[in-house]
């Protein structure tokens, strides 16, 4: 019998579900420490976090803040740098400089300026040293949640012997043994877009990315989370939602991150990928690749489904 | 030692052990990640390139299947 607890965490919820009802307060409590480690390490919108106060041009990182940074590194090189951990400083430009909770979702202050993306190829990682620029400003939002879903998942599993789902706003990792017939995953965005249900094999792990979600407006432009770093502006928004599974969470948020920021081009890379991956164009039609399961049909699912490749 | 305090152990212990497993990844001269379907890759700088590897993912052979309508033990939505 599973069992679950949700709270609210980085502006969004989070979940665990076990499959051993009687450690699920011990679960949980291990999920938030892991949690406050990370947001303590590599939260932006702290001042006392330690990637806010990395002196350049060399810093010794803390193993914990090095392994998110490896990783966000490691994206940027399988996406030719669709993913980018140095877009802190545009995303505060765009106005993105605190908690999406805090933040002024109607904001009428227009944008004046917004700095060029510096690139991930200005970073250079050996081991826990940093060697970079001084100005540039990390984000490590699109892969350290993502991350952060994959080390708790483990380590509950290793702990506590039982299998575990962690979803960190609708990133979510697996690890142990999966109820029988699968973790039953329901793949949904905003209300007005179609959904999908997946059953996820034990160690399996699903992400997506949205541009109708974590946004907000300057002057008189909506703006949205996903920084193109080659326009240092918000991706054109092709596609509403970008789902994919993987051995990882980290490698599915980066491939649906990635293929949101690409665009047009996004759905030839993913399929390039092998990744089950299921996309919502701007018009609601549903495309799936890579062995995404085809959708049942009803009413709000099969409209608008674009073919399986 | 009881069960409950085993657990409390444990849960003490999980923060140190992943900070732990992070600091073997981060200093053990290479990071790697099960990528992105096929790839195993490796990244340290932002100068160095991926390798490719024999890594496969068990998801990217047709292992995701259509879910139940009736249970949900979690949703996936954009954030």
């Amino acid at each position: 019998m599973t069992a679950a607890q949700d709270w609210d965490v980085w502006s969004t919820r989070a979940r665990v579900v076990v499959t051993d009802a009687d450690i699920l307060d011990d679960a949980v409590g291990a999920v938030r420490e892991l949690l406050d480690a990370v947001d303590l390490a590599a939260s932006r919108f702290r001042a006392d976090s330690e990637i806010r106060n990395l002196p350049a041009p060399v810093a010794e990182l803390s193993p914990l803040l090095a392994d998110l940074l490896a990783v966000a590194l490691t994206a940027a090189a399988q996406t030719d740098g669709s993913v980018d951990p140095t877009v802190g400083g545009t995303l505060r430009d765009l106005g993105y400089d605190r908690d999406l909770a805090d933040l002024d979702l109607a904001g009428t202050r227009a944008v004046v300026r917004v700095r060029r993306v510096p690139g991930w190829r200005s970073l250079h990682l050996a081991g826990q040293r940093l060697t970079w620029a001084p100005g540039i400003e990390l984000d490590l939002g699109a892969t350290a949640k993502a991350r952060a879903a994959d080390l708790c998942a483990r380590h509950v599993a290793e702990q506590f012997g039982t299998g575990v789902l962690v979803s960190l706003g609708g990133d979510l990792a697996t690890a142990g043994p999966a109820p029988e017939g699968g973790w039953q995953v329901l793949v949904h965005d905003s209300d007005d877009d179609p959904e999908a249900h997946v059953a996820v094999p034990a160690g399996g792990a699903v992400a997506t990315s949205s541009t109708v979600r974590r946004t907000w407006r300057r002057g008189l432009t909506s703006v949205h989370h996903l920084v193109d770093p080659v326009t240092s502006q918000p991706a054109e928004p092709v596609w509403r939602t970008v789902s994919v599974a993987a051995d990882s969470c980290v490698a599915a948020n980066t491939a649906s991150t990635a293929a949101m920021v690409k665009g047009t081009a996004g759905r030839a890379w993913l399929s390039a990928q092998g990744l089950p991956a299921r996309l919502v164009d701007r018009d609601g039609g549903v495309h799936l690749l890579g062995g995404w399961p085809a959708e049942a049909t009803s009413s709000s699912s099969s409209a608008g489904l674009r073919g399986v490749s | 030692m009881d069960t409950s305090a085993e657990r409390r152990v444990a849960r003490i212990r999980t923060t140190v052990v992943a900070v732990g497993v992070a600091a073997s990844l981060a200093t053990g001269g290479a990071l790697a990640l099960t990528a992105l379907g096929q790839n195993t890759a490796v990244a340290r700088s932002g100068t160095s390139s991926s390798n490719s590897g024999s890594a496969s993912s068990s998801l990217g052979s047709g292992n995701l299947r259509a879910g139940s309508t009736t249970t949900t033990h979690a949703t996936s939505s954009g954030s």
